[in-house]
């Protein structure tokens, strides 16, 4: 599958427990929020990039790691080089209702 | 090497590889070689390559009727805890498990797959009771007859108990039948409409018995029906419906208790 | 409708309480997400494209408002508020948390729900035609016998793990509005001469990457033979269907690849061989469950039908577009669009939810159901509360009068949510259903049907359309494909591709050319789309659309 790891890259996964899309964090941490994902350069860190994402899904936190290739460009911002990445990240492009409305149910 | 057995009769560690007599069958791609089944003498060894491929229940399920009981089918290779139950069900008579699959799902989990309640799948498998069986054993047809027929069978006989399983706010505030053999008891409560978890006790407590002949009544028909088909699961072996209830189905402008029903019939009765 | 015994309520808890036991041992490790997985999907539990989704299972489409209002709970309480009606007649929600997905399940089975086989390589939830027993077209009332399938195929322990997921749809009316033929297997009752249920069976249906219509497999099935013969049917599958390629696992390729006449033979042989005792006790399950559906059926006395003389042009367009011919006069089967112009289809908010829970215990007996279309039907409304139920409808944005219409749409969650989709379908199904709208106040075109999915898979129903619209990706670009002349009904056709796909900008306006070369063809008001298309052929759509653009 990893024949060409990509130069730049974020790995990614879903939080097990929430579902939540998480990053690998430059402080060895998952992160919610992409800004703080730490970005691999060459293919030898997004190596390591993956294997950590296998011990950490080994360890039952995350599921599904996958290394997220982003564009090129020598941008702060992390920007993903694939549709289906910039959808996801962007989550729906239609306004979701608003949560909370829990008072309006009887216990 | 785990050897499993049907039912938690048996659960057993052995050293090393048990030996797999007979014919071993692959779940090969694109498919398994079945003219190779035919030479077996009295076992037959199905491998689940993964336990996403569940070929090998149908191989077993059909070998099984091929072969009669008493023929060995043994299950290899990667299945779940979760499986096991399945298998049994489908005719293996044994799981051989690697001691890396015990250890890791552990042997409880393995142990409480095979404990499968009688009644628990719908469809005869395997040696258990299904529930259609049960359901079978346990048919009692429950009568239907409108209220006015009831109040008519009710009257010629003299056992017959009128079991009104409305809830308290409707007796009160609707009516109640003016009937000597009656009997209340809710079905769900009020206010919230809650099933009521002591009904059976309740009927058995008012000195119904499973012979006593019962006709249920509600509202329009619908929870009697519920409450005779519990009845009829807890052994009541003579129950009738009344099919239009107390006050009958709404009329063309939603009023209850003019189109049919015990009210409607102007059979007799009172309120609180 | 159905109402579950002890032995029903206690399953669903039986399973829930299983499933709960699983997330804890995914959660330990003791199950690893490989393991795990399987047993998740079989429970409704997807991960998406954001975060997990569960999918609860409307058997038959069948709802009370008892049940609605705990959907309406589970969205407002446990997900943000909404959830969407999907083309099998299901429930899903976006955003559930796997640690809360027990407590979830347990709120359904509190109401005679479950999440079971909604996903995963197992027989799926049965749909049936959202009129049953109540189309003024009905042979037989397709329920009895889809709830009986519901039973049969629960935990069934030989079908779990099939080569692909396994779809039925039973239909028992003159008109098929369950897109049976689109099914791994259909089941269309009829009566015999005597008056009993007989089944004519199909099979091989199907649509993703290979679209096909389903072939006559046996006719008139007696009940008695039915679940011996499925049995057969599937066992066959599960061991010749193929394993090594997931696009060629489902049973459409294994009966072409064998051969419809081989496959039969092989069903027949195996049938030949099998102990139906076990199945002894369907026939009379049939009758159980025949007699509850009866029972449960509301007492519906003849009535007069609507003057609607006086009445006003909104309430007059919406029971022209959206009201259904009953089996009993004076009485109403009342189709609710879920497509409000430039809405979402499908979606629904808890709180619209809790309204039409109201609504159905007000106007239909307390009882609704969900349609392949996404909509809603009430199928117990009597003709002078029609007004009423208008006005409850307009109160939570549920009222738009376009059911059948081209504005009617049918589109998959897309890449909005799903982890497979290629393409979104929302945003595109929001600018077609506002331009058709606009286009429908001026235009009589007539019913027709536009379908989107989002990918390959076509969850949305795209070959089934007369209108169908796919999305792809073209080198990281969103594009969309145009199928003209698809049909889910009893003459079920697949559409052809029209040509080379379109941006995302273009998509309304291609679509407009397609419409303005029907309107221009077809030989009066009354042929429709599918119909003017056989005739004409594809080349005049294609030459307005590529040439004219």
């Amino acid at each position: 599958m990893a024949n060409a790891l990509p130069t730049r890259a974020v790995l990614t996964a879903n939080d097990v427990r929430s579902g939540d899309i998480v990053f690998w964090s430059a402080d060895g941490s998952w992160t919610t929020d992409i800004n703080n994902a730490l970005i691999s350069q060459g293919t030898e860190t997004a190596e390591t990039l993956l294997s950590r994402g296998q011990a950490e899904e080994a360890a039952n936190r995350v599921v599904g790691t996958y290394l997220v290739a982003l564009r090129p460009e020598d941008s702060a911002e992390p920007v993903p080089l694939k549709l289906r990445e910039i959808r996801r990240l962007a989550g729906p492009s239609v306004p979701v209702p608003a949560a909370g409305t829990e008072t309006r149910h009887a216990a | 090497m785990w050897v499993l057995k049907e039912q938690g009769a048996a659960f057993d560690h052995h050293e090393g590889p048990v030996s797999e007599a007979g014919l071993r069958v692959d779940g090969g791609e694109p498919g398994l070689q079945e003219q190779a089944f035919d030479g077996c003498e009295d076992c037959l060894t199905l491998n689940f390559p993964s336990a996403a491929d569940g070929r090998g229940f149908s191989y077993a399920r059909r070998a099984r009727r091929e072969r009669g009981e008493g023929f060995r089918i043994i299950a290899t290779g990667n299945l779940m805890p979760d499986q096991a139950r399945m298998a049994f069900q489908c005719g293996f008579s044994e799981i051989h498990l690697d001691d890396e699959l015990v250890s890791r799902h552990g042997k409880e989990a393995w142990r409480r797959a095979t404990d499968v309640a009688p009644d628990q799948l719908y469809t005869k498998s395997g040696k258990a009771p299904s529930i259609w069986d049960e359901r079978h054993r346990h048919r009692v047809k429950i009568q239907s007859l409108t209220a006015a027929e009831a109040f008519g069978a009710l009257q010629e006989s003299t056992n017959a108990v009128l079991l009104d399983v409305r809830t308290t706010a409707e007796w009160q505030f609707v009516g109640r039948p003016a009937f000597e053999r009656s009997v209340g008891i809710q079905w769900q409560t009020f206010p919230y409409g809650a099933a009521n978890l002591s009904f059976l006790e309740e009927v058995s407590e008012a000195g119904l018995t499973q012979e006593t002949p019962i006709f249920v009544l509600c509202r329009s028909g619908v929870r009697s029906l519920a409450a005779a088909e519990a009845l009829k699961e807890a052994g009541y072996k003579d129950l009738t419906n009344v099919s239009d209830g107390f006050e009958g189905a709404k009329n063309a402008s939603g009023r209850r208790g003019l189109l049919n029903g015990w009210k409607a019939a102007n059979l007799p009765w009172n309120q609180d | 409708m159905y109402a579950y015994d002890t032995h029903d309520q206690a399953f669903v808890e039986d399973r829930a309480r299983e499933f709960r036991d699983q997330v804890e041992r995914r959660l330990t490790g003791q199950l690893s997400e490989e393991e795990f997985r399987p047993l998740r999907l079989q429970n409704g539990l997807y991960l998406q494209l954001h975060a997990y989704m569960l999918r609860i299972a409307i058997p038959y489409g069948e709802l009370n408002s008892t049940q609605l209002r705990k959907l309406g709970y589970i969205a407002d309480t446990y997900d943000k508020g909404y959830g969407h009606f999907t083309t099998r007649q299901n429930i899903q929600f976006n955003w559930p948390k796997l640690v809360d997905t027990p407590d979830i399940l347990d709120h359904l089975a509190s109401v005679q729900m479950h999440a079971i086989q909604t996903s995963g390589n197992c027989i799926r939830n049965v749909t049936s035609d959202p009129f049953a027993g109540v189309a003024a077209d009905e042979f037989v009332d397709p329920r009895p016998v889809s709830e009986l399938l519901r039973q049969w195929s629960m935990l069934h322990p030989e079908f779990a793990f099939l080569p692909r997921k396994f779809k039925f749809a039973v239909t028992g009316a003159a008109e098929d509005r369950a897109a049976m033929k689109f099914h791994d297997i259909g089941i269309w009752a009829k009566t015999d001469d005597s008056g009993h249920p007989v089944f004519d069976l199909y099979v091989g249906g199907g649509q993703g990457r290979t679209p096909r219509v389903a072939k006559p497999f046996e006719p008139a099935v007696a009940l008695p033979d039915l679940l011996p013969l499925l049995d057969a049917m599937l066992r066959v599958y599960n061991l010749h269907g193929r394993r090594d390629n997931k696009y060629k696992a489902r049973i459409k390729i294994l009966v072409e690849e064998l051969g419809l006449e081989n496959y039969r033979d092989e069903v027949r042989a195996e049938l030949a061989g099998m102990d139906t005792a076990p199945f002894q006790s369907a026939v009379d399950e049939y009758e159980r469950i025949h007699a509850q559906f009866e029972a449960a059926q509301p007492v519906m006395e003849p009535g007069e039908s609507l003057d609607l003389s006086t009445a006003s042009a909104s309430l007059q367009a919406w029971v022209g577009q959206n009201v259904a011919a009953h089996r009993v006069p004076g009485w109403a089967v009342v189709q609710i669009s879920v497509k409000p112009k430039g809405g979402i289809p499908g979606d629904v908010t808890g709180t619209q939810m809790l309204a039409l829970a109201d609504l159905a215990d007000a106007f239909s007996a307390g009882e609704l159901r969900i349609t392949h279309r996404q909509n809603v039907v009430f199928p117990y409304v009597r003709a002078g509360d029609l007004p009423g139920l208008f006005k409850g409808l307009q109160d939570i944005g549920l009222a738009e009068d376009n059911i059948g219409e081209a504005s009617d749409i049918i589109a998959c969650p897309g890449l909005d949510y799903c982890g497979l989709a290629t393409a979104r379908s929302i945003p595109v199904a929001q600018e077609l259903s506002t331009m058709l709208r606009a286009r429908e106040a001026t235009d009589a075109l007539g019913p027709i049907s536009l379908n989107i999915s989002g990918c390959i898979n076509a969850c949305g129903h795209h070959h089934a359309a007369n209108i169908g619209i796919l999305g792809l990706n073209k080198a990281e670009k969103e594009n969309y494909q145009i199928t003209l002349g698809g049909r889910s009904d009893e003459n079920a056709t697949v559409g052809e591709v029209l040509g080379p796909g379109f941006d995302r900008d273009q998509v309304p306006a291609a679509i407009g050319r397609v419409l303005d070369t029907y309107l221009s063809l077809r030989s009066g008001a009354d042929e429709r789309f599918p119909d003017t298309y056989a005739r004409v052929g594809k080349a005049p759509f294609k030459e307005a659309v590529y040439v004219g653009a």
